[in-house]
């Protein structure tokens, strides 16, 4: 069609599906490592709360302080499982990151055929 | 042959909930070894051989047909009520007015049983327990349980709320069964489930969610049991009657804002919910067995059938209908007077913005036809990456005004993984910045798979959507609007479950609405289609149907309404999937404050279009 137009046109051929897969996986990573922080903040702001005293466990039962008490350590269980997940998490991306595949992608590869256009024109 | 002692009754016609409650009791009580009668038919009947139990009276006398109050009354005074209903409720009203007629009074709630002593009536609590016939487990460690999250319950704007809070559980496998409580579950339907189907289900879950229906902080003790019986761990909002099980040690009892953050934590910890949940089980096998819980009951419940006098006098014999509705005092009237002309004001201005759109089209057409030759000229722009991929999945995303949110829309599809796919945007003559945000994105992301259509002329968001199916190659079609977004495991979960429903013409999953509820909860049922939409746009579609059916046609913003009548009115069905699967972002210029302005035309156009879909009368 004549009205259209392409963005990048320095291609390596087979390039592009390798880093598609590397590039999503990363961000999906990234939301999955989100959706854990925004969990781990929330209990440990519950923890907090709990430890200063300025909440009642849980407000309407009947639960004593020796429950209380038991509360708390499983907050802090799930709190430290939380942890060990989002750095295996972190590692994964930063292997992702630094992996082979990775450093062709942007900004390396702009970086690459920006230097070999240098090289031609002369 | 000697009479048999115990007669359990419950309504055919009542709620599935209490025939499994009787039917539980009957077992129980045949456990003991007590000749037992279930379900008993016709109306109880006195005898000094016999015990009548009568489980859910407020739902048991009222369900009766072909006696008169008299008949109910002489009933009632030869039976001992077995109360289900939490007070507070008009249903709890009923069953305590025939409940004060019995000869004894057992309720399943210790609330209900206070409210009961409260009264001066002498109610006993008969506590719910463990049956081997729940238990689908057996306590083997090894059984996989693939269903990381179960929510069983039905569908009230609290419930919705605290699913759609943050952090949303779009990382986990999850099974949300929400139905419409507006109707009695006589029978599974519309994914409720009961008896074996129910704890095969539990016993494929790793977690129960268990929020309460309002504000009310009962505990839901039937559904509770029922998971730590088959080795599902109970994950509860905070409630008044846990006894004698301990929150920390048999369940997890949270405050209602953190239920989805501590769901989260736990699907990653295996080790402890099975610990938790193995806790669970081994306890209410061990001590919260129902026959020996029942064994006590059954004592005092022949004490009371010995003495058989009711439990208070029969002072009035009427039992307390549901409130009829008052008559409307002056300032309703007129604030429904205010209320009716602003809904005629509303689809007035509904038309003017009608034809004011339709104008700026055929303006926008001939600026286009002029300039380019042609009214639906575009210019297309596409990355590197789009030539060479070869997608299942094309999501078309229409484009217009929405530059502060389409970054955090098309990132979201990025995000996606597990199936091949390209992004479709088709910007619709936006007059804000939101091409020039678009080319940088593509610009920046040259790795993914991406064209850009941006019209020349406005068209409108059907002709938009069917320009994108146009140049779609994926087998399947991603309706996505540009403010709002999807989650990671969307577009996979979505194409296996038209991959595993090769008859549903699209797919679809839950939607949560801002913390605000959810959209989209329900699974396909054309009776519920014709009563009102409520599926979103946000669906999985075969492009083969698309074309079949003639894509998508305008209709007054209600154009993914018209299509999913028109694909039923074609005899086509759509898969559900009982996730969340994406996020609806509520805004003051949503589309649906623009839209829904004047239901009844649109109502009846539709029923014109579609006279073979099972409308309601009127």
């Amino acid at each position: 069609m004549s009205n259209e137009t392409v963005v990048a046109t320095d291609a390596e051929p087979g390039e592009g599906s390798a880093v598609l897969a590397v590039e999503m996986q990363i961000r999906a990573l990234k939301r999955q490592l989100a959706q854990r922080e925004q969990a781990l903040a929330l209990l440990n702001r519950r923890l907090l709360r709990l430890e200063r005293g300025e909440d009642s466990l849980p407000a309407v039962s009947e639960v004593g302080v020796g429950d209380m008490a038991a509360h708390v350590l499983l907050l802090r269980a799930q709190m430290s499982s939380l942890h060990d997940e989002n750095d295996a998490l972190r590692n994964e991306l930063h292997w992702l990151r630094h992996s082979k595949i990775f450093r062709w992608s942007r900004p390396f590869r702009e970086a690459f055929y920006a230097m070999r256009r240098v090289f031609r024109r002369r | 042959m000697p009479t048999p002692r115990y007669w359990v009754y419950s309504s055919d016609r009542g709620n599935l909930f209490t025939t499994e409650i009787a039917a539980l009791l009957a077992a129980a009580l045949a456990d003991l070894g007590y000749e037992t009668v279930f379900p008993a038919p016709g109306l109880p009947e006195p005898g000094a051989e016999r015990i009548n139990l009568v489980v859910a009276p407020h739902e048991f006398y009222p369900l009766q047909r072909g006696f008169g109050e008299r008949e109910l009354v002489g009933a009632a005074t030869s039976s001992v009520a077995v109360c289900v209903e939490q007070p507070g409720s008009q249903w709890f009203e009923v069953g305590a007015h025939y409940a004060g007629l019995a000869v004894g009074i057992l309720d399943i709630s210790s609330d209900a049983v206070g409210e009961f002593r409260r009264r001066g009536l002498d109610a006993t609590h008969l506590r719910l327990g463990y049956h081997s016939s729940w238990d689908r487990w057996g306590g083997d460690p090894a059984r996989p349980r693939p269903t990381d999250l179960l929510f069983l319950g039905s569908a009230t704007p609290r419930r919705e709320r605290i699913l759609s809070q943050e952090p949303v559980l779009w990382d986990c496998t999850a099974d949300i069964r929400l139905f419409e409580s507006s109707r009695p579950m006589r029978e599974p339907r519309d994914r409720f489930v009961a008896s074996t189907e129910k704890w095969d289900l539990l016993a494929s879950s790793r977690i129960l969610l268990n929020i309460h229906r309002d504000t009310a902080p009962y505990f839901e003790w039937v559904r509770v049991l029922e998971a730590m019986a088959n080795g599902c761990l109970v994950l509860s909002e905070c409630s008044s009657d846990y006894g004698p099980l301990l929150p920390g040690k048999h369940l997890l009892a949270v405050p209602y804002d953190t239920l989805n953050a501590y769901a989260v934590s736990i699907i990653a910890d295996e080790t402890l919910r099975a610990e938790i949940a193995t806790a669970a089980y081994d306890f209410v096998r061990s001590e919260l067995k129902f026959t020996s819980l029942l064994e006590p009951v059954c004592a005092h419940v022949e004490e009371l059938a010995l003495s058989a006098r009711p439990v208070r006098k029969q002072s009035d014999s009427r039992p307390p209908r549901p409130t009829p509705p008052e008559a409307p005092s002056r300032a309703a009237l007129a604030a429904s007077l205010v209320a009716d002309s602003r809904v005629r004001i509303r689809a007035r201005a509904k038309l003017v913005l009608d034809s004011e759109t339709a104008l700026i089209q055929q303006v926008d057409a001939l600026h286009a036809s002029l300039r380019y030759g042609d009214p639906d000229y575009a210019e297309i722009l596409t990355t590197r990456a789009w030539a060479e991929c070869n997608p299942r999945v094309s999501v078309i995303l229409t484009s217009y005004n929405y530059e502060s949110f389409i970054v955090e829309t098309i990132d979201s599809v990025m995000s996606s993984y597990g199936v091949p796919l390209e992004l479709i945007v088709i910007d619709d003559r936006s007059d804000d910045s939101s091409v020039a945000v678009i080319r940088e994105v593509m610009s920046d992301h040259d790795w993914f798979p991406m064209i850009l259509m941006a019209r020349a002329a406005n068209v409108g968001q059907s002709l938009a959507r069917n320009m994108g199916v146009a140049r779609a190659r994926g087998e399947f079609v991603f309706i996505l609007d540009s403010d709002n977004a999807i989650y990671p495991t969307t577009l996979r979960k979505l194409s296996e479950a038209l991959e595993r429903a090769p008859d549903a013409a699209f797919s679809y999953g839950i939607i949560a609405k801002s913390e605000r509820g959810l959209l989209s909860q329900f699974p396909w049922d054309v009776e519920h289609l014709c009563r009102g939409n409520y599926i979103d746009a946000m669906t999985m579609i075969r492009r083969s149907v698309l074309d079949e059916v003639g894509g998508l046609r305008s209709f007054w913003g209600w154009e993914d309404y018209e299509l999913w009548c028109r694909l039923a009115a074609n005899g086509h069905r759509a898969e559900f999937v009982p996730e969340i699967v994406a996020w609806y972002r509520v805004h003051s210029s949503n589309a649906l404050h623009t839209t829904n302005l004047d239901i009844n035309r649109l109502f009846r156009e539709l029923r014109i279009r579609y006279p073979s879909l099972p409308w309601s009368e009127g």
